[in-house]
């Protein structure tokens, strides 16, 4: 029996020996997992930004528009049999749903050529929808106003500027500037429309009561009520459908009640909540479909590196075996050795793609909406669930290779796996072709139909890295090309995200390459010194190894244009913006000419490893 | 028989640094070699012939000492000196034929000819080793004796000057063993190669022009074979 401590003593060893392996599983596995967690939790980040914001500025459910010329009654009445007949302001307020009421006047008129809306009301007096100041004050007296902050549509008022208000084109007014604010309503750069004429505002005053002449305001109506109804929950989600729905509840009730001839704006209304929240859901496909590829490289990592792993062991599995160690023993070995690193990849990818993604994106997202400061809201649903399917699949598939090789008779495997054979391929049946070409390209070739896993591993990976490289790049090029505000709002939150996953698909390239390589050379020793005592020099050597990695990674490449086409298609239309007739030529070269610059790399680094062959010590002995 | 000096080993020595120890492979070696001369070099393991022939193969460097191949003296190469070396002037038959397992046996022949100079056509070189249906052969078709034939092809289409053998018929059965040693012998001839075979089982010293023995890293005698003995009358 194999003793206890002797066999965590194999484990151990075996993990140190193989620590190169094992490093690159963990890191293949974390990048993975930084792109699926990190992504995965940024819509929640945004959205938990913007929940507290909202409560924070006691934000209204339901903004309700008069749309007749009176107005919101604001009087009770008593009929003739004594009944009281709730003004339309007192209904609202005393209705059992409603927590808050804030009553005002909103104009909206040209201003000396510029669109501009007015809010009447005083700030001390209202509850809901706190203006926020991003400069200057609040106003003190009766000849000062403070106007909405600059955006795409709104253009900037300068601070203690006079401005000249004629409201109705009447009554011609001076007042002085003296702050800029924010409306929580109104959070995108894009500006809200005037409800008339669906013209974009170009100015947004809010002034005290006080400010408007008393000829001019006591024929002012209501003609706003901000409502905000009972809440039965502290925390309120204002992108969730359960929320939405109890809203729609309130104002189905409010209808029923007769009172049908107001409209009814709540954030489904919202142009700045319409275009957040169809945009997390952008986010969120994204999040969910591009990582796919890391997810799928990191699997076959697993696959190749346990595999190797398990090869190499081939003398002392057999060596358990035939002493009468347990099958479950020997292969509980692999399971803990891969179930140990998968689930520390996992967990460091957790942690950095918790912490550190967010952090880089969120700010990015400071075009498209005026930001919240950032609630640290960690969403781990995605990292975990990506995780369980990695760790599953890796252990999954090291259960099959160990069960595999166990399979075989313990004598067998003391003795070396009989070396393919070589076969001829099909290529060969094409005589033309074959003819032609020099024997080593036949080598090269024969050698990588040999290896399957090898081929299909590295193929996928230079594919799906040229994919994604062309993606992000296209994505730049429809940027630049199309200057109108909508396209620059969704392609400058997306932009931070795509050179976040060109630059993880180019590390991932990197790492599955060399990984592969050095497996592939490890391999090949002999051949290496064979080449070496038979006098090819230094470079031939070397070319000997790459011109397989240089076929490979071109098909790889040349599959992978076509299919970052497709993808950058089917993400600009899902985006709804931009063309592909907008990608430059030189997108499709620079797209392949990078990935293939990192494989260059990839090969300059191993050619130490190449040239170290022994001619000496590589071709004594059969094993 | 030529009576040109073609190797000529002058108290070569190679010393390993193993931890802290100094190992002395090879001490104050010498010895001479002509040329066409079918030389076999005899010793128990670990007494140093396999590191000779790797020096003199251009494998391995010599600590000190000089080691001239056709008057020149090889331990003054550079390392690209060394592989033109390897490329042109030398060929090497491995205990183990060392084939790419993925070429046929005439291509495992032109990867070695491909870069050389004067080198022989593959497919005569495989004909005359007897190997003349098999060109379409991958190493794992073949038998054990057919790869080395192989081997042997690879080495000799060179056209080197030097053939080196490290126990060439080490993995093969005593009649195919025998059959090897005789091609070997006849491309000697018929070639006009030098040959050094290495290896430890004496027996068969009796059918070389020159028997090298071989102790502890150094020259412990030379026998000098003016009849040498064909190798098919030798029964061990």
């Amino acid at each position: 029996m194999v003793k206890p401590s002797s066999y965590f003593k194999t484990i151990y060893r075996s993990v140190w020996n193989n620590l190169g392996r094992i490093i690159s599983i963990i890191s293949i596995i974390l990048i993975a997992i930084v792109c699926y967690a990190g992504l995965g939790t940024l819509s929640s980040t945004v959205e938990a930004s913007f929940n507290v914001f909202f409560v924070d500025s006691n934000l209204s459910d339901i903004t309700i528009k008069a749309t007749s010329e009176s107005g919101f009654s604001t009087q009770d009445q008593i009929t003739e049999d004594g009944q009281l007949i709730y003004s339309d302001v007192n209904y609202f307020k005393n209705s059992c749903s409603v927590e808050e009421v804030d009553a005002f006047t909103s104009l909206e008129f040209e201003n000396y050529g510029e669109n501009t809306r007015l809010y009447i009301f005083n700030p001390d007096d209202m509850q809901l929808n706190k203006l926020k100041v991003v400069e200057g004050r609040m106003p003190e007296n009766v000849n000062e106003v403070v106007v909405e902050q600059a955006s795409l549509t709104i253009a900037p008022t300068e601070l203690n500027s006079t401005i000249r208000i004629n409201i109705m084109g009447m009554y011609p007014i001076d007042v002085t500037v003296v702050g800029i604010v924010q409306n929580p309503l109104m959070f995108t750069p894009d500006g809200d429309v005037d409800l008339v004429n669906q013209e974009t505002l170009d100015k947004v005053v809010y002034c005290y009561q006080e400010t408007i002449p008393s000829l001019i305001s006591s024929l002012l109506p209501v003609t706003d009520l901000y409502v905000q109804l009972v809440k039965y929950n502290d925390r309120i989600d204002y992108f969730s459908n359960s929320y939405l729905n109890d809203v729609q509840e309130a104002i189905d009730e409010f209808e029923a009640d007769g009172y049908t001839d107001f409209a009814y704006l709540t954030l489904e209304e919202n142009k700045a909540y319409n275009i957040l929240s169809s945009y997390m859901e952008k986010v969120d496909v994204i999040a969910l479909v591009v990582p796919i590829f890391f997810l799928v490289v990191a699997a076959l990592v697993v696959l190749t590196t346990m595999t190797r792993m398990i090869d190499e062991d081939r003398a002392s599995i057999g060596c358990y075996s035939s002493l009468g160690v347990s099958n479950f023993k020997i292969k509980f070995k692999y399971m803990l050795i891969c179930g140990v690193f998968t689930t520390l990849g996992c967990v460091l990818g957790m942690i950095l793609g918790l912490t550190v993604l967010p952090a880089v994106i969120y700010p990015g997202f400071e075009t498209i909406v005026f930001l919240p400061a950032k609630v640290m809201f960690v969403d781990v649903v995605p990292g975990i669930i990506a995780s369980l399917i990695v760790i599953v699949s890796a252990m999954a598939i090291t259960f099959y290779q160990i069960s595999m090789e166990l399979k075989t008779e313990s004598s067998n495997l003391l003795l070396p796996k009989t070396p393919k054979a070589g076969k001829k391929i099909f290529l060969e049946k094409i005589k033309v072709i074959w003819r032609r070409l020099p024997f080593r390209y036949k080598s090269s070739i024969r050698n990588i139909i040999r290896n399957k896993k090898h081929f299909w591993m590295t193929v996928i990976t230079t594919a799906g890295a040229t994919a994604i490289v062309f993606l992000g790049l296209s994505l730049y090029d429809v940027v630049s090309f199309n200057e109108s505000p909508a396209v620059t709002f969704v392609a400058d939150t997306i932009k931070p995200i795509c050179i976040l996953i060109i630059m993880l698909s180019l590390l991932l390239t990197i790492f599955v390459v060399y990984n592969l390589t050095n497996m592939n050379i490890g391999e090949r020793t002999r051949e290496i010194a064979t080449l070496d005592v038979l006098g090819y020099h230094d470079r031939e050597v070397c070319m000997y190894i790459y011109r397989e990695i240089a076929i490979m990674g071109g098909v790889g490449v040349v599959l992978g244009i076509p299919c970052g086409i497709i993808a950058s298609y089917v993400l600009l239309g899902y985006l709804d913006f931009g063309s592909l007739a907008d990608v430059q030529w030189y997108t499709y070269i620079a797209s392949a000419l990078l990935v293939v610059s990192f494989i260059v790399v990839v090969d300059l680094m191993l050619i130490r490893k190449i040239l170290r062959v022994d001619m000496t010590t590589s071709l004594k002995s059969v094993d | 028989m030529s009576e040109k000096v073609i190797i000529r080993a002058e108290n070569l020595t190679r010393i390993y640094q193993v931890g802290g120890s100094e190992i002395y492979a090879l001490n104050n070696l010498s010895f001479e070699a002509k040329e066409g001369d079918f030389i076999i070099i005899l010793g128990q393991s670990g007494a140093g012939k396999t590191t000779l022939l790797n020096i003199i193969g251009g494998m391995d460097h010599a600590t000190s000492g000089s080691l001239y191949i056709d008057d020149i003296d090889i331990t003054k190469y550079s390392k690209k000196q060394l592989t033109n070396y390897r490329r042109n002037d030398v060929g090497f038959v491995f205990q183990f034929y060392n084939l790419m397992p993925n070429l046929t046996a005439i291509e495992n022949v032109e990867l070695s000819v491909e870069m050389c100079k004067n080198a022989l056509k593959p497919e005569d070189i495989l004909n005359k080793v007897g190997l003349g249906g098999r060109f379409n052969n991958f190493p794992g078709q073949l038998s054990g004796g057919e790869q080395q034939r192989v081997s042997i092809a690879r080495a000799i289409a060179k056209n080197p000057k030097i053939l080196l053998c490290d126990e060439p018929t080490g993995a093969l059965d005593y009649q195919t063993g025998k059959q090897i040693l005789k091609l070997l012998f006849d491309m000697c001839k018929e070639e006009k190669k030098t040959v050094i075979i290495v290896t430890h089982n004496s027996a068969i010293k009796d059918m070389a022009d020159k028997i090298i023995h071989i102790k502890n890293g150094t020259v412990e005698s030379v026998e000098n074979n003016d009849n040498p003995v064909n190798i098919e009358e030798i029964e061990w």
